[in-house]
């Protein structure tokens, strides 16, 4: 089945007292990693839920990998690897081994030698009682089983929490080779800044339910930059590509879209002596205060 | 295989063309000999911290210019470059590096006179340090 992007969103709303995710339309497209970023309660996770039939939306329509539910229901979730934590779902007092045993035989594409290589690489004592792991390693469980499933979605919800450094450095490398394979999709929700500058491809922005925009990963971190002008720049902030004019240090400039704003400066015969790039969970926050000023003024 | 190509978001320069500038130079100087396998797309866009939609442009403007070859289910390897292309590619580097400091010194007023002097007084002490 061919299909260009793996989730289409039209419409989503969802009503959870006394948030409100939604109107929701997005794209998410196939053989790439997206990143979903944004503050606790912004409606990741709710997302991640409603992808997996596990919340249904109160309006709207959704469209996972061409298919819907819910019709497809068990093909679906067949076919997405949905990383949650196993103590949620599985009597925690089995061993490592016998969860393994259960959950291979519920999955198609199941496959024995994947399980294997990724227990040793991730160093996990298949004898051990899920409930005597430690928050760790039991991520690193559950994402050993859900790639062993060979998913061609995989959506992971905050897969580093209680990773040390050498196992989330693991973990990366097993979600970039994960993505060797054409065709496979990544959806992942994460705080962590670094995840997102090392894996994403393509970044999505939300907040209180809402999507703020879906950008290129490159593409927004070159476009958005600090400046710093010569002489004072009071009336600028209505100039095309800058967004935000630092109201203490009126030389101090924010753009959204570079190359734009150095052009039109050039044009005013106004000097840029310095600039540099901005991290990314900066330019959320300049988002969200743009967000903000649209929605209550 | 880790390739020496440093991105670095504090230049102006787009990632794309100082990947592209980086990867051009290690060919054309034959750091990466003729049927040497890339990374794959994924693993230099993970390496480099950008995205592979940055990195299959690369690939395929290099490709487009000859330098490199992809097959089907293999990979993307070095191509083989004639000589005389890597001697172009040699000069044009230079020339293109000292018309920068020329646009610099110029910038700053210097006249040609005082260019060729301090370019001479460049070389003279490169002399004694070697």
């Amino acid at each position: 089945m061919t299909y260009e992007h793996s989730i289409i969103l039209r419409g989503i709303k969802k009503k959870v007292e006394p948030f409100l995710l939604g109107p929701i339309d997005l794209e998410i497209p196939s053989g790439f990693i997206t990143a979903i970023v944004g503050p606790n309660g912004s409606g990741k996770s709710t997302l991640f839920r409603m992808l997996m039939n596990l919340v249904k939306p109160d309006e709207g329509t959704l469209q996972v990998m061409g298919q819907t539910y819910p019709e497809h229901d068990v093909e679906l979730k067949d076919r997405i690897g949905y990383m949650l934590d196993s103590t949620e779902v599985i009597d925690d007092s089995l061993r490592a081994r016998q969860v393994k045993d259960f959950v291979r035989q519920f999955y198609t594409n199941w496959d024995d030698g994947e399980y294997e290589r990724l227990i040793q690489r991730f160093k996990i004592d298949e004898r051990m009682r899920l409930r005597r792991m430690s928050k760790g390693t039991q991520q690193k469980f559950a994402l050993v089983q859900v790639l062993a499933r060979r998913p061609e979605l995989l959506l992971l919800d905050e897969p580093s929490l209680g990773l040390d450094p050498l196992a989330w450095r693991d973990m990366m490398d097993e979600i970039s080779h994960y993505m060797e394979q054409p065709g496979h999709t990544v959806v992942i929700a994460t705080h962590i800044i670094e995840e997102v500058r090392r894996l994403a491809d393509y970044i999505v922005f939300m907040y209180e339910g809402q999507v703020l925009g879906m950008y290129e990963k490159d593409s927004l971190l070159e476009n958005w930059r600090e400046m710093w002008i010569e002489g004072n720049s009071a009336q600028l902030s209505a100039i095309d590509g800058i967004c935000h004019v630092d109201p203490r240090q009126p030389n101090r400039l924010i753009a959204d879209d570079y190359a734009k704003a150095s052009a039109e400066l050039k044009r005013l015969g106004i000097h840029i002596y310095q600039s540099q790039p901005i991290p990314l969970d900066e330019i959320m926050q300049y988002m969200i205060e743009k967000h903000r000023d649209s929605t209550y003024r | 295989m880790r390739i020496p190509i440093r991105v670095s978001l504090d230049q102006p320069e787009p990632m794309y063309h100082q990947i592209k500038t980086q990867l051009r130079a290690l060919i054309m100087s034959g750091q990466l000999e003729q049927g040497t396998l890339l990374p794959s797309i994924r693993e230099l866009a993970n390496d480099l911290s950008c995205s592979v939609i940055t990195i299959r442009r690369v690939y395929q403007d290099l490709e487009t210019e000859g330098l490199l070859k992809t097959r089907q289910g293999t990979g993307t390897f070095v191509a083989h470059i004639e000589p005389t292309e890597k001697e172009k590619h040699k000069l044009e580097a230079v020339i293109h590096a000292m018309e920068e400091a020329i646009n610099i010194a110029r910038q700053h007023q210097y006249d040609d006179e005082e260019i060729q002097s301090l370019f001479l007084k460049c070389l003279m002490k490169r002399e004694k340090e070697d």
